[in-house]
């Protein structure tokens, strides 16, 4: 019973939560002061001129909003770019952290987003509100295989498709194939 | 609430299935108890064979599910069935490359966001 009650719970509470951001971009621009906060630290194509110029293997975005991955609670755009080396790898984290702070020169404060991996320099993320930028290493990125997650969930039409595929299949009936060694046993 | 002695499920691929707690970082003097975000020390008392991780093997987890109850700050109190953690290394990376099962948010915030990224559903 209480998996039930929670998760009448959260249904009740989820829509707002997920509502209240296309609300206020439908009534009027700039009426919410989160997201263009959000969207100021960096946008897309300067995350990608700024991945070019630091020679960046193989970039990759995957839109990850609305309906996407994780209902779009986490956020709009995820970013995957591969470095040679750990040094390679912290110099594109640098690179990007440099050119947000040359964006915010003249105001009164700077915002910087969560870096995480630095030290390591194996995978570093920067978390910047609307777009998460991941640089990882060669073998780190084929390790974790991060494209087969976000090109999966974030499209449905497949998922959809897949499980009748399997129901027509496990509806058809298969003769197992023989593949014992002994001989056949003459009747 | 976690304390040392604790059993945990393991939320990733990495490999163990049962962990116990010994240690909670972080916790200095008097005690206290790990909760969703925090990095505990940990043996792994189970083990799937013919995997990286084997038993009785030290290890660094964060927290991600507790069955005591966690209060978001928009009001939202959440409370999972089971006691669960991901293995993360001494650097943060996390172990497995995946993770399982509904994650909060919260972890986000508290700079796990390559775990969050992994996961399947976040609360």
């Amino acid at each position: 019973m209480l998996p039930a009650v929670r998760s009448g719970a959260l249904g009740r509470w989820r829509p707002p939560h997920h509502l209240l951001p296309r609300l206020l971009s439908s009534s009027s621009a700039g009426a919410s002061p989160a997201r263009p906060q959000a969207a100021a630290l960096l946008e897309l194509p300067e995350v990608e001129k700024v991945l070019r110029d630091v020679r960046a293997g193989d970039v990759r975005v995957f839109p990850v909003g609305e309906g996407g991955l994780h209902g779009g609670a986490c956020a709009d755009y995820m970013v995957v770019a591969t470095g040679r080396s750990d040094w390679h790898v912290r110099n594109i984290a640098q690179a990007l952290l440099y050119k947000i702070k040359q964006k915010q020169k003249g105001s009164d404060r700077i915002l910087m987003p969560s870096v995480e991996g630095q030290q390591a320099g194996k995978w570093v993320v920067i978390d910047s509100g609307s777009i998460i930028i991941h640089a990882l290493e060669e073998r780190a990125r084929e390790y974790y295989d991060l494209e087969s997650i976000w090109s999966k969930e974030v499209s449905p039409n497949t998922s959809v498709q897949n499980p009748l595929q399997e129901l027509e299949t496990s509806l058809v009936k298969t003769r197992r194939r023989n593949l014992s060694q002994k001989p056949m046993k003459s009747l | 609430m976690i304390q040392p002695q604790t059993l945990l499920n393991v939320a990733d691929n990495s490999g163990a299935r049962k962990l116990m707690c010994i240690r909670v970082i972080g916790a200095a003097g008097n005690q206290r108890y790990a909760r969703i975000g925090d990095v505990i020390v940990a043996v792994i008392k189970d083990a799937v064979p013919q995997m990286p991780l084997e038993r009785s093997e030290v290890i660094r987890a964060v927290i991600v599910r507790t069955c005591k109850e966690f209060k978001c700050e928009d009001g939202i109190i959440i409370r999972y069935d089971d006691n669960a953690a991901v293995i993360i290394d001494q650097k943060g990376n996390p172990k497995g490359t995946r993770v399982f099962g509904a994650i909060a948010e919260e972890l986000r915030e508290l700079n796990f966001t390559k775990i969050v990224s992994l996961a399947p559903e976040v609360l």
